[in-house]
């Protein structure tokens, strides 16, 4: 026999796995700073990468007067200049990072609290099944 | 408005049936229309420009992510560019891994507005993005919609350097990459285009979350003006390539589209049927989940409430005195038929039958809500007409005259009118729109059963189902119905509740299948 408000309590809970609770189960798997603190390693990964790159692009760009300049450039002065770009730039990335991670794992706790919940109801469901047999 | 609103109700149902197949076919409908039009723009690698192959992308696209179908645009671009220029394919790599790395994986889901921004630009309808972003999505899509501008601005660059021929040499390679970079840098048309649009999203966004009626349509116009505006004033210190004149078509048009759009956005967003498979100790279920649909087709007209007292002070009805008295009812409605409309018999024995009517009560839209505003309707003063029954006094104060339709539905007032609801029908298409909405047809209509009673002056009412379709015209019948301040409170609270319902789903097909599997759900 199937009973109807079991299945639709089912329903949520599976559709739920299979489309936004994906992203919000593996978040909840996590404390919430060592989420944080993954999605902020993976920043800083990508913004070196992309800085590197840049910075290369930008070598090629001033071939030339860098060639020409190469013994008596103050690499000291330069070095300083490239470090404190990059440290800016992971700054505002990483506050960036940490604001957009809160906010989501918030609006995630609310939607896995909502699953709990149900969770609770299927299990409530069970237990009853199992005082009638 | 009604032939509109039945069009979206057909789209509903076509999109609940055919949701599955539907999907994928647009996909890859966009996919084709998008690698042929980046095959007309830059083909240069004639294996990967004919027509099977682009199918068979396209194919592959209406299975895969968007975003897989912007990384398999980029490789094709990449492709072609390396066919004519090697060097410059490798600047464009690197510029692409660049944008990846720090700005497109901020906003993943927004993939569409990279890829979209650069095929809609030709055709002039580029500006449709940043409304599109701004109504649906968060600020952090400035983002997307930067990369998406970067990207088209960056590709015509790129297709006038891939004509340059380029010997191998390195001061020639430089000077190619020098071309291409001050290219981009120098183009403060599109470091405009960026700013502005940054600009349209934040306005979009922010305006369409405040709680005020037609907060979406305020949006997308506040919007679209700020585009105009802002590409207006950078035309005077930097001549548009494309030309005033086809800009603001390009804006007009796009605002129009977005309107478009948001009709039926939320409807289709809400309607999407769900399919999964789970188990338990006794059954495999797959399931395929319907929304409840919230719409009934009944066309009801309504309907005059009208009290003495308020025409008295307001000279004009459903206006709001503070010291009302508590025991107000809601007084006179005419309940009207359409002129050829069969359905109203079985739309009054289902009124009778229960005392509320929930059509119009549900809906998405937060920039509807509005309790505790009057009437979305427009007031009319004037004398009721074709009241009976009580005393003179309580005749008529005015009249809430055609209630126009905007697809929302009308919003709680806090405050009884007492004037007269006129013409405020819902055709029960109410859905999508108001927070807390309710239809004065459907109250009426709950009335209608008591018709012969008189009613007094009151403090509470619910606003004209207001902007759900008016049908002011075709009027027979007059009802006198009367509701009390309790009655009213209670539907409220009905109200509240089954708004909350919204996204409870109605499984309707469900195949069993016996299995001998333990299932997620199952007992342990």
């Amino acid at each position: 026999m199937l009973d109807e408000d079991k299945i639709r309590l089912m329903t949520r809970l599976s559709v739920y796995e299979e489309k936004t609770g994906k992203e919000d189960l593996k978040m909840n798997g996590y404390y919430h700073a060592d989420y944080v603190a993954l999605k902020v390693r993976k920043t800083v990964i990508s913004v070196t990468i992309a800085y590197i790159i840049i910075l290369i692009m930008v070598g090629f760009y001033y071939a030339e007067e860098l060639l020409a300049q190469l013994v008596g450039m103050d690499y000291k002065a330069l070095g300083m200049k490239i470090l404190t770009v990059y440290l800016i730039i992971l700054a505002i990335y990483i506050v960036v990072v940490v604001f957009a991670t809160h906010m989501q794992s918030r609006a995630a706790r609310k939607r896995v609290g909502v699953y709990h919940k149900n969770l609770r109801h299927l299990k409530r469901y069970y237990k009853r099944m199992e005082e009638d047999e | 408005m009604n032939q509109l609103l039945e069009i979206k109700e057909k789209m509903i149902h076509v999109y609940q049936k055919a949701g599955i197949i539907l999907i994928p076919v647009l996909k890859f409908l966009m996919g084709f229309l998008v690698f042929t039009m980046l095959n007309a723009y830059m083909g240069y690698d004639s294996r990967f420009t004919t027509t099977e192959i682009t199918l068979l992308l396209a194919l592959f696209c209406a299975f895969v992510p968007v975003s897989v179908m912007v990384l398999l645009l980029a490789i094709l671009t990449l492709i072609h560019v390396y066919c004519v220029a090697k060097i410059l394919a490798i600047i464009v790599a690197l510029i692409f891994l660049v944008l990846y790395l720090m700005f497109a994986r901020l906003s993943p889901k927004q993939g569409y507005a990279i890829m979209a921004i650069p095929m809609l630009f030709p055709i002039n309808m580029g500006y449709l993005i940043p409304l599109l972003l701004g109504m649906t999505a968060s600020p952090l899509s400035i983002v997307s919609a930067c990369c998406g501008v970067f990207v088209y601005y960056f590709l015509i660059i790129v297709r006038e350097t891939a004509q340059i021929s380029v010997n191998n040499s390195v001061e020639d390679i430089l000077a190619l990459y020098r071309y291409v970079i001050d290219g981009i840098l120098g183009n403060k048309e599109m470091f405009l285009t960026m700013v502005i649009f940054s600009l349209v999203i934040l306005v979009t966004y922010f305006i369409r979350r405040m709680k005020y009626d037609h907060a979406f349509g305020i949006a997308i116009t506040s919007g679209t003006m700020v585009m105009i505006l802002g590409f207006l004033f950078g035309n005077i210190k930097i001549a548009l390539e494309s030309g005033v004149v086809n800009m603001l078509v390009g804006c007009i048009l796009s605002s129009l589209l977005m309107v478009i759009i948001q009709f039926i956005r939320l409807t289709l967003d809400y309607t999407a049927v769900e399919r999964t498979q789970f188990e338990d100790d006794d059954y495999y279920y797959y399931v395929k989940a319907v929304p409840k649909i919230r719409v009934t087709a009944q066309e009801k007209n309504v309907v005059t409430i009208s009290s003495a007292r308020e025409e008295k002070d307001t000279g004009r009805a459903g206006a709001f005195r503070e010291n009302e008295p508590d025991d107000l009812q809601l007084e006179a409605f005419e309940l009207e038929e359409t002129v050829g409309n069969k359905k109203l018999a079985a739309s009054i024995e289902k009124i009778q039958k229960s005392t509320y009517v929930k059509n119009g009560v549900n809906s998405m839209d937060a920039g509807g809500g509005a309790t505790g505003r009057t009437l979305a309707g427009k007031y009319k003063s004037g004398p009721s007409s074709g009241r009976t029954g009580d005393s003179p006094e309580r005749s008529a104060a005015g009249k809430y005259g055609g209630t126009s339709s905007s697809g929302r539905t009308g919003d709680l007032t806090e405050r009884i009118s007492t004037g007269k609801y006129r013409d405020a029908s819902s055709t029960g298409r109410t859905g999508l729109a108001t927070g807390r909405t309710t239809s004065a047809a459907g109250r009426a209509a709950a009335s209608a059963e008591n018709y012969t009673r008189a009613a007094g002056a009151g403090k509470r009412t619910v606003n004209a189902a207001g902007k759900t379709a008016a049908n002011t015209e075709n009027t027979r019948k007059t009802y006198w119905g009367t509701s009390d301040r309790r009655r009213v409170d209670e539907e409220l609270k009905n109200l509240t509740s089954f708004t909350d319902d919204i996204n409870d789903f109605n499984p309707i097909e469900i195949e069993k299948r016996h299995t001998s599997y333990t299932g997620r759900y199952g007992k342990k």
